[in-house]
């Protein structure tokens, strides 16, 4: 018998049982959507490791679908199993946190960073008390929440929270994501929802033993970076055979035609060593933006004048975008651009793990 | 103050020195690269400054020609330029001087007090905007 719609499918069980109203056995409809939305967001060419990541249709399922159809067909085809096995919304759930594990760059990540009172005990993390202890502060709060859990490389922790009210059910189509690493104080998160932020803060604090969380100034789409950024991975040269060349002599090389001759040969070398010096030899890690907000009284040698009688700071927001900031704030002096050494606001980004930065008046 | 002048050596024989000025050196090295490529009745060199004067203690050939490269958009490389013209006699002036303006393709209107305004207002006699594969002024040698 060839896979039917879904719609006959629930038609046939509800025959076969001889019932007529649903089965707490069947899937529910708002899951069968969630669960097609989420599969057609997934690309073609990732089809097959998500759904077999995901461990949730058999193999001898997986067999018996068409991968070669109309996305939309293959799509509908793929939810009539999830139907025959009746997916549950924490099974949905699952899947959709396997799909954000691949795309992780399609959220932002804020990064949070919780602290022990100083004369606590370094507690061994126990993996299912903390979800336990999560989940029930959660719960309490409100009634109504989708919580998934799913344990990643490096040990890492991957939690999915849909959040509904008293009355009504989550949404899942607004999901947050914690990521967070035991035994370290970090935790990122993706959420547009800045309500939910303290009941979080606090399930995360509470459940993970610590006495307070703090949100960093630092936010990327690139969660990889981040993570090297804190727990100050990104000075490490990867093993290949760009980075063992010093920089001047990678830049020298280039140049082999005698006829040319660089004047400023000495200037050269010392933006390239102070560059050196300031960035080092290492690929840097990726953000997408640097924003500094000043705040300052106005400052004048005239003599009155309506600014200096103004009370007020004056306001300016100055951002940096790029693909990929940190290595264009590198070949900046290199391309006689801006002299070296650079202001030390933008080369102390990755050494302070800010990205955000707020100056004052002293 | 060292101060380039055009006629202070002598001439070396079948050969032709090029200066380029400008503060931005991948721009500088891919002009030379270009002249080079091209026809030349005389030997060319080239040599490339961020700005002048000159380092002293180098023994170089008398310069036939200065060429101050100015990125249309930036400020800066213009006022490198500016600051280096004062080291420049004026002789120099006399044909054996021309400013080349890179980046007019893509000059873009929303970014606030654009550089564009001072190229616009660029009375010097040798005025030039070229494409990036600018021929070679060998002929001018």
């Amino acid at each position: 018998m060839t896979t039917g719609n879904p719609m006959n499918m629930s038609e046939y069980k509800k025959n076969l049982l001889g019932r007529d109203n649903c089965s707490t056995k069947e899937m529910d409809e708002t899951v069968a959507e969630f669960i097609r939305r989420t599969i057609l967001k997934i690309p073609m060419n990732e089809m097959m490791t998500i759904l077999k990541a995901w461990d949730f249709l058999s193999e001898n399922q997986l067999q018996t679908i068409n991968f070669r159809q109309r996305k939309e067909c293959l799509v509908q085809d793929l939810v009539g199993l999830c139907e025959e096995k009746s997916a549950s919304v924490n099974d949905a759930a699952l899947l959709d946190i396997i799909y954000t594990q691949v795309h992780r760059h399609q959220k932002v990540w804020d990064v949070f960073q919780m602290n022990k009172e100083p004369d606590e005990d370094v507690d061994l993390f126990d993996m299912e008390q903390f979800k336990c202890s999560f989940k029930k502060i959660l719960q309490r709060a409100l009634k109504n929440v989708t919580i998934s859990f799913r344990d990643a490389e490096e040990n890492a922790i991957w939690i999915r929270i849909a959040w509904g009210t008293q009355c009504t059910k989550p949404n899942q189509y607004k999901p947050t994501y914690v990521v967070h690493y035991p035994q370290t104080p970090y935790a990122f998160t993706s959420s547009k929802l800045k309500s939910i932020m303290p009941l979080l803060g606090q399930a995360l604090t509470v459940a993970s033993k610590h006495h307070q969380i703090v949100k960093m100034d630092l936010r990327s789409r690139h969660l990889d970076s981040l993570k090297a950024i804190v727990f100050k991975q990104y000075d490490q040269t990867f093993e290949n055979h760009n980075s063992t060349t010093p920089l001047q002599e990678r830049c020298l090389d280039v140049n082999m035609d005698s006829r040319i001759i660089h004047e400023n040969k000495v200037e050269k070398e010392r933006v390239q060593r102070i560059t050196q010096e300031s960035f080092g030899d290492y690929p840097q890690p990726q953000l997408e933006f640097a924003q500094y907000k000043l705040e300052t009284k106005f400052k004048s040698d005239l003599n009155g004048g309506i600014l200096a009688e103004r009370k007020e700071p004056l306001r300016c927001l100055i951002k940096f975008s790029s693909p990929h900031l940190l290595e264009a704030l590198k070949s900046l002096a290199p391309a006689g651009i801006a002299d070296a050494p650079l202001s030390p606001l933008l080369t102390c980004i990755p050494n302070k793990g800010m990205n955000y930065f707020k100056i004052r008046d002293k | 103050m060292s101060v380039l002048r055009p006629l202070d050596k002598l001439p070396g024989l079948n050969t032709a020195t090029v200066l380029l000025v400008g503060s931005e050196d991948a721009l500088l090295q891919q002009l030379a690269d270009s002249m080079l490529k091209e026809d030349c009745a005389s030997e060319l060199r080239v040599h490339l400054a961020k700005a002048l004067p000159l380092p002293s203690n180098v023994n170089r050939p008398r310069i036939d020609l200065i060429v101050f490269v100015i990125n249309l958009h930036s400020k800066y490389s213009l006022q490198h330029v500016e600051e280096s013209m004062h080291h420049v006699d004026a002789s120099f002036f006399l044909g054996r001087v021309c400013f080349l303006g890179t980046g007019g393709g893509r000059l873009s209107n929303h970014h606030g007090a654009a550089s564009g305004a001072h190229a616009a207002d660029l009375c010097w006699p040798r005025t030039w905007c070229l494409s990036p594969e600018s021929a070679v002024f060998a002929e001018d040698l």
